[in-house]
């Protein structure tokens, strides 16, 4: 029997096929116990995925599309790596091509969650426990966020200034430009 | 590869993207306005926005200007926060122009509804003669008060070092404040507002602040305190009496935490009192719905052990501002823990850059 291509076997899991090969896939999946055993390790995978939700400030939801059109890129690169094998033959439950295609959705989520908050100071503030609106001083800037939404005020020419906090909801941080000997003071307000 | 694959950079519509605002009746005008290197990036599911602006404003009013606040505003981003970005030492006569930049970083959702994302406008502005022109919504009278007198009286206490002890005196002076804010404890701070700290290893415990007393504060540290776990702080409070003749509108205090190593650091300030008038002999507090954490040297935690509080700046009901006198700042703890004034920060600069004479020629000029 002719065993369904992965990549449609995994865009089946994530219900992304088209019309045509949704009914060609899961007319062979009704006969096919193999291809049913991969469909379930993808559709595992994607409960893992979405699980990853309850994670504060990602915002997988907005990610989502670019994942989906990342994975069908990882399954096409782990086409490149060998040749197929002939379907003829029963395959193994681990295959080059599935660990090349899981490592590019391993890749894609490391740079999703990069990608989405890229602020250098994430760690800190999730290990403080703090949420809601706030205020913190990091090497590019003073920076407010509020859910994953970020307002930051830039240091002026990389230069980190005199840093203050006001208990009221304010961080402040004043320049000297070396040059012209302008002063310049920022605040960001959360109030 | 992943993010080069994402990211998608473009240069941003900025006629879209930023409304500057300024009164019709403005003492300052703007006569450019250069946006640069601005430009938006799709990343993921995010939009991030840098807009590098270049602001040219010219002083088109009769009185010379000492500084300015420009409110930076990005509602539909952060719905709560704004910021603001402050020139202050100005010495802008009529006529003149001066520069204002303004770098600022937006993460917000793709699905955006349109409009400005930013709104620039003037919150404020201080003539050399203390008046002040502007919807002040930031409480910037106050803060460029505040600066305005440091700068006065920092300039005074550098030209009577001058007169009194020379040019030697003066470069003495100017080493050792540089001395100073090389060597000055610094300490990280992240203020959550409005929130709980989150859960903390240690148990919270409600300490009490201690008092440095000022000479000639227009109002008295009665009490205060916070609640403490670790190197975490949340709802300080502090009780003040208005020992002053006149109607206090804002009391300052300056906080100084302490550690288990018995190290001390200027935290920051705190809003013991503000908005409605503290009549003379009354007393009040205003606690603070705040949460903050302390950190040093990259994010080591700074388990607090002590605190202490002292009047850094008080608002008098006209709008005129006290601020602790030169000597009340050289005492010992303090001068090892306060950063200098900006016109400090400004004057020493000038003699590390442009030498000692720069410096004495800068000290005449007013």
């Amino acid at each position: 029997m002719k065993h369904a291509e992965e990549t449609s076997l995994a865009l089946w899991a994530g219900g992304e096929l088209g019309p045509l090969d949704r009914w060609l896939v899961g007319r062979h999946l009704t006969r096919c116990a193999a291809c049913r055993g991969e469909v379930e390790a993808f559709g595992g995978a994607r409960v893992e995925a979405a699980s990853l939700n309850a994670l504060p400030e990602i915002r997988w939801d907005r990610l989502g599309p670019e994942m989906k059109a990342n994975i069908r890129l990882g399954l096409s690169a782990g086409e490149c790596v060998g040749p197929r094998t002939p379907l003829e033959q029963q395959r193994p439950l681990v295959t080059l091509r599935s660990v090349v295609a899981w490592a590019s959705v391993a890749a894609v989520l490391v740079a999703g969650i990069w990608i989405q908050d890229p602020g250098p100071a994430r760690g800190s503030r999730e290990m403080s426990g703090m949420t809601g609106v706030v205020l913190e001083a990091t090497p590019t800037g003073i920076e407010l966020s509020e859910g994953g939404q970020r307002l930051i005020l830039m240091h002026p020419r990389g230069s980190q200034g005199t840093l203050s906090f006001g208990a009221q909801g304010v961080m402040r941080a004043g320049y000297v430009d070396a040059d012209s000997g302008h002063v310049t003071i920022h605040h960001v307000y959360a109030q | 590869m992943a993010a080069a694959a994402w990211a998608q950079e473009a240069r941003l519509d900025v006629r879209s993207s930023v409304k500057i605002d300024l009164p019709a009746d403005s003492p300052v005008a703007l006569i450019s306005a250069n946006m640069g290197e601005s430009r938006a990036s799709a990343r993921g599911g995010a939009m991030m926005l840098d807009l590098n602006m270049q602001l040219m404003l010219r002083n088109v009013g009769g009185r010379s200007i000492r500084g300015l606040t420009l409110l930076v505003q990005a509602q539909e981003v952060t719905p709560g926060g704004r910021a603001s970005a402050t020139q202050t030492s100005l010495d802008v006569v009529p006529g003149a122009t001066f520069p204002v930049a303004i770098d600022v970083r937006l993460l917000r959702p793709l699905d955006n509804s349109g409009g400005p994302l930013v709104e620039v406008a003037l919150d404020g502005l201080l003539f050399d003669d203390l008046n002040f022109y502007g919807p002040n919504r930031l409480e910037s009278r106050r803060a460029l008060t505040a600066w305005e007198l440091e700068a006065q009286r920092d300039r005074k206490h550098f030209k009577a070092v001058l007169a009194a002890e020379g040019p030697e005196g003066l470069q003495r002076r100017m080493l050792d404040s540089l001395a100073r804010q090389e060597e000055r404890p610094r300490i990280d701070v992240v203020v959550a507002r409005g929130q709980a700290v989150g859960s903390a290893a240690v148990a919270e415990r409600r300490a009490r602040f201690a008092f440095l007393k000022l000479p000639e504060a227009p109002v008295e540290l009665l009490a205060g305190s916070a609640e403490i776990a670790g190197n975490q702080a949340r709802a300080p409070r502090i009780e003040v009496r208005n020992v002053s003749p006149r109607p206090v509108r804002h009391v300052e205090v300056g906080w100084i935490v302490r550690d288990r190593e018995g190290r001390e650091f200027l935290a920051g300030s705190l809003a013991a009192w503000r908005s409605e008038l503290l009549q003379p002999g009354e007393t009040g507090e205003r606690p603070q719905p705040t949460a903050l954490r302390f950190s040093r040297d990259q994010g080591g935690p700074v388990r607090l052990e002590g605190m202490t509080g002292f009047v850094s700046q008080v608002e008098y009901g006209d709008g005129s501002v006290w601020v602790p006198g030169r000597a009340a700042i050289e005492s010992a703890r303090l001068a090892r823990l306060l950063a200098p004034s900006p016109e400090e920060q400004r004057l020493t600069n000038l003699y590390r850059s442009r030498g000692l004479k720069a410096l004495i020629e800068e000290l005449k000029k007013f």
